[in-house]
């Protein structure tokens, strides 16, 4: 038979057992409570932050006749000043010796970031490369080179309204037909949404109605004409099956040939002026 | 894995998202483009509308958070701690997984920086989950480990108790 002391201790060790199970408890406890906390903490940042996120898309379209749309009508006017449109999409002489093709998307935001000026911010917010403003007053305005716009598709068949494409990219053309394609493609750029915003029939109403000079009439009969379709359709067929495969994509031809297609935005005004040089510019 | 290694390579791992969050950040505010291999890719997401949140660059809160993540995996390793690394890197996980949706969704390009950054802090998340979560898993046993277990009991007799009976440091 245990003895006394010995009684005693296992009595104690019990209890020492014990205390330390409800403290091995009440820790476990305390840790649930805890991650718990932090767990609703973090919920509630990441919901916050999902929901500004969300909700700081779409810049409002500028409407035609706003002072915001003076000022770009202005400075695209002062780009365009003086350079002949040919065929219904070609900025500049159709007989330069350098012919410069941007395949590009309305609605992608690197075309808006090669087509913007430094002054001026994407709809993110990001200053512009200033290279497409520079291309065309160093070599279009001068006559040295033409710039053909065509189209392919990279950016709007993804957004809210990719049906919007075909007619987004043939108002360029149709406002071609009157010599005012680059205007079209200018201030589409220049006032450009968000990527994946709803971008509609009326948008587009918009951006022609902001063209100086268009017979707007015109331009909305002449946007549902399948032939301007059709060559939506064809220049992004022959983007692909030249295997580009983004937008811009910048092809120079010249006396000398064609230099390697520029894919993506140019890295620098060097890496154009250098491919000019190469094709004979 | 022993609980130094995984703290020593969530350091490592965390000084490597803090580059690449530095790199985005001068990249945003000084306009360049960033390095890419997949054409403009880069340029598309960072000059999207969800590279900002209410104007702030996403890439800067990344540094910010990447900055937090490394303080907490650097301050002395307490259950405190571990809870502050589990809690920075599940919101840091969590916002780069909603981004990811938003590339792959909404935008429609992958920036490889971006997704490196992705990548890290899922995998920071998980290594910091283990390591809050392991010592809970094991204290339900017979046995615990030393350090977190000592610096997480609640009152003076129990912490000396926990000594007394586990002995040294298991870690």
């Amino acid at each position: 038979m245990a003895s006394r002391a010995e009684q005693k201790a296992k009595a104690r060790a019990e209890r020492i057992a014990y205390e330390q199970k409800l403290a091995e408890e009440a820790r476990r406890k305390q840790r649930l409570a805890r991650l718990a906390g932090v767990v609703i903490a973090a919920a509630a940042v990441i919901v916050a932050a999902i929901v500004i996120s969300s909700s700081n898309s779409t810049t409002a379209a500028v409407k035609v006749g706003t002072k915001a749309s003076n000022t770009t009508v202005k400075r695209v006017s002062a780009l365009l000043a003086g350079i002949p449109e040919s065929g219904d999409n070609i900025l500049g002489k159709s007989s330069a010796p350098i012919q410069i093709t941007e395949f590009g998307d309305l609605e992608c935001s690197a075309c808006d970031y090669f087509a913007l000026p430094t002054t001026l911010n994407t709809s993110a917010g990001v200053a512009g490369s200033g290279l497409e403003n520079q291309l065309i007053s160093t070599y279009v305005k001068t006559g040295q080179a033409s710039l053909e716009y065509r189209s392919f598709e990279t950016a709007s068949g993804g957004a809210q309204n990719p049906a919007i494409w075909t007619p987004q990219q043939a108002g360029a053309l149709a406002a071609g037909l009157q010599g005012k394609a680059w205007y079209y493609i200018e201030l589409f750029y220049n006032e450009q949404l968000a990527e994946d915003s709803n971008y509609n029939q009326a948008y587009l109403d918009n951006i022609a109605k902001q063209i100086p000079g268009l017979n707007y009439s015109k331009w909305l009969s002449d946007i549902n004409n399948p032939n301007l379709a059709a060559q939506v359709t064809s220049d992004g067929n022959a983007a692909t099956s030249a295997g580009y495969r983004n937008t811009p994509t910048i092809v120079i031809k010249g006396p000398k040939g064609q230099a390697p297609a520029i894919s993506g935005v140019p890295s620098s005004w060097s890496q154009i002026q250098t491919a000019i040089k190469q094709v004979g510019g | 894995m022993n609980q130094v290694v995984l703290r020593r390579a969530m350091i490592v791992l965390s000084a490597i998202g803090l580059g690449v969050a530095t790199y985005l950040t001068y990249v945003h505010y000084s306009g360049i483009k960033p390095a890419c291999t997949a054409g403009e890719s880069c340029i598309k997401v960072q000059t999207s509308e969800w590279s900002r949140l209410d104007g702030v660059p996403v890439a800067l809160l990344g540094l910010i958070g990447y900055v937090g993540i490394l303080a907490s995996l650097l301050v002395p390793d307490r259950e405190e701690s571990r809870l502050a690394t589990l809690g920075l890197t599940l919101i840091g996980f969590s916002f780069s997984a909603y981004l990811t949706y938003r590339e792959l969704f909404s935008i429609h390009a992958i920036c490889e920086w971006c997704a490196s950054s992705a990548v890290i802090l899922t995998v920071l998340f998980v290594a910091a989950a283990f390591r809050y979560l392991a010592p809970a898993a094991a204290s339900g046993a017979a046995a615990t480990n030393g350090r977190v277990a000592e610096s997480a009991a609640p009152e003076p007799a129990a912490k000396k108790r926990a000594s007394a009976t586990l002995g040294a440091d298991g870690q």
